[in-house]
């Protein structure tokens, strides 16, 4: 059995806003969330200084402390956007969240840093348990943003826990899409996060990965651009409500997207290059998924972090599977890489882009890398552009690869 | 080697700590307060007062001696009996 699937609420925390109408204005004005912070001044090794926060983050106040007390960072992010995603869907407070109908499927690329900082220092170096309490564990088991998010609102279905690095939100969108769509569940939360931090920076630092314009915030990253030098790490949260069609109708819900294809597979060939034959594949698990053919698709967001590697691979086998003619455009200059939660949030600024009719370019893409795919890049200023079907692509370390496909919703 | 204090102060040390961890106020705080029945605190709770409380005394608490405890006078007095 496959049942209809439609988007009804969403939301996001992210650099650029925590709002649509905040995001989209800087989607437009091309405003990035790229700063120099000083989060990691005091280690010299760094190469990058730059990051790309959320800015005045404050969790909400009406969280109880027994609800709030196992929430790190990156579970704070994640509970928030689905508050805000609930609230958008108008299931907030409502007895169908504990009805054993309602799931959540939810990842980040680790738990909360500072908690596991708590482990380190005491018991790694310190050779004692004295100093560890009950909650550093709970912020950071590998499903603490989906567990919290899940106790928080009292939900009693399914948790899907997609800790797949920079594919935790895209997997979480897209294994909630299929827990509604197989009939496991009728509705399901699905989204990602992380939160940003020196041990997630250093992660790519180390490999290399990271831009070092670090007098230059307003000009990077340049995602596909001949001239980037790396990606810029980021945080954030984002959640999307899934919920099946007959079930959305009968309550009179908002229906943003109808979400039409999900293709998830792995390279299984390396850890952190990524292979262009297993990108192409996950694309056209998508859109058989969807049984559509790729003419069908008016617009690609591409992961594109603005790497030497991923670009070039991701843009190639896009251009293997499309052609030279589609849309595309990543929204990484805007928002840098926010990792677990660049899935989810790109998917909610994509539904929210295809609704109004336009798409925002790559920010700071001016001339493309010979070595990338020849595809229809949007760059300087934002394309109107009114598309049926969208597709979200993001690749993960690990030879993760995912792509979302939605249409427009009549 | 032991901390001396008395046990005003030993009450001091253990209502900054509900203050500041548990986000209790000085009205709700008292001798004859009950951990859970008045404070509220579970089990999560109790782990994480013991570890602030070892910080700040240098004692150890057993699992036994977590039991035995149900208001804030028996964590005084716990506290107290084992610096004497």
């Amino acid at each position: 059995m496959s049942r209809r699937v439609v988007v009804t609420g969403m939301a996001g925390i992210s650099p650029i806003g925590q709002d649509w109408k905040t995001v989209s204005d800087c989607l437009r004005a091309g405003r990035s969330g790229i700063r120099r912070v000083d989060l990691w001044d005091d280690v010299p090794d760094f190469s990058t200084r730059l990051g790309s926060p959320v800015q005045d983050f404050q969790p909400p106040e009406h969280w109880p402390r027994k609800k709030r007390r196992a929430m790190g960072r990156v579970s704070l992010l994640s509970a928030s956007a689905a508050e805000k995603a609930l609230d958008d869907a108008g299931l907030l407070g409502d007895p169908l969240l504990s009805s054993g109908r309602v799931g959540v499927s939810f990842g980040s690329s680790s738990g909360s840093p500072p908690a596991m900082g708590v482990y380190a220092e005491k018991l790694f170096q310190g050779r004692t348990l004295r100093g560890i309490g009950a909650n550093e564990y709970l912020q950071i088991m590998s499903h603490t943003c989906a567990a919290n998010i899940a106790n928080l609102f009292e939900l009693r279905g399914r948790i899907v826990s997609t800790c797949t690095a920079c594919t935790s939100g895209s997997q979480g969108i897209g294994f909630a899409y299929e827990m509604v769509a197989s009939g496991h569940q009728d509705v399901m939360l699905g989204g990602g996060a992380d939160e940003l931090h020196p041990m997630v920076v250093a992660v790519f630092d180390i490999l290399f990965s990271t831009s070092t314009r670090n007098d230059e915030p307003e000009s990077t990253p340049r995602p596909f651009d001949a001239d980037r030098d790396g990606l810029v790490v980021g945080e954030g949260a984002g959640c999307l409500v899934l919920e099946e069609l007959e079930h959305a109708r009968r309550r009179g819900a908002h229906i943003y997207a109808e979400m039409i294809g999900f293709g998830t597979n792995s390279d299984g060939q390396h850890m952190t290059n990524p292979d262009p034959a297993g990108m192409q594949a996950v694309l056209r698990l998508a859109l058989a998924d969807a049984r559509l053919d790729p003419s069908e698709v008016d617009y690609v967001n591409a992961h594109g972090t603005a790497t030497e590697v991923g670009d070039v691979a991701e843009s190639q086998a896009t251009h293997r599977v499309f052609g030279g003619g589609v849309p595309l455009s990543s929204l990484k200059g805007h928002l840098g890489h926010t990792l677990g939660a660049c899935g989810a949030l790109e998917a909610w600024m994509t539904l929210g882009m295809l609704r109004e009719g336009w798409f925002a370019p790559t920010l700071h893409l001016e001339t493309v890398d010979a070595r990338c795919g020849p595809l229809d890049y949007i760059m300087g200023e934002p394309r109107e552009l009114r598309a049926d079907v969208v597709m979200s692509n993001n690749f993960a370390f690990g030879g993760v690869n995912t792509s979302l496909l939605f249409r427009r919703f009549v | 080697m032991k901390l001396k204090a008395s046990r005003e102060t030993i009450y001091q040390w253990v209502s900054d700590i509900l203050k500041r961890e548990f986000e209790l106020t000085d009205a709700e705080l008292s001798l004859s307060a009950h951990l859970i029945d008045d404070l509220d605190l579970d089990s999560i709770d109790a782990i994480d007062l013991s570890v602030r409380l070892e910080e700040k005394t240098g004692l150890s608490f057993k699992e036994e001696d977590l039991k035995s405890i149900r208001t804030l006078q028996d964590v005084v007095d716990f506290i107290d009996a084992r610096l004497a």
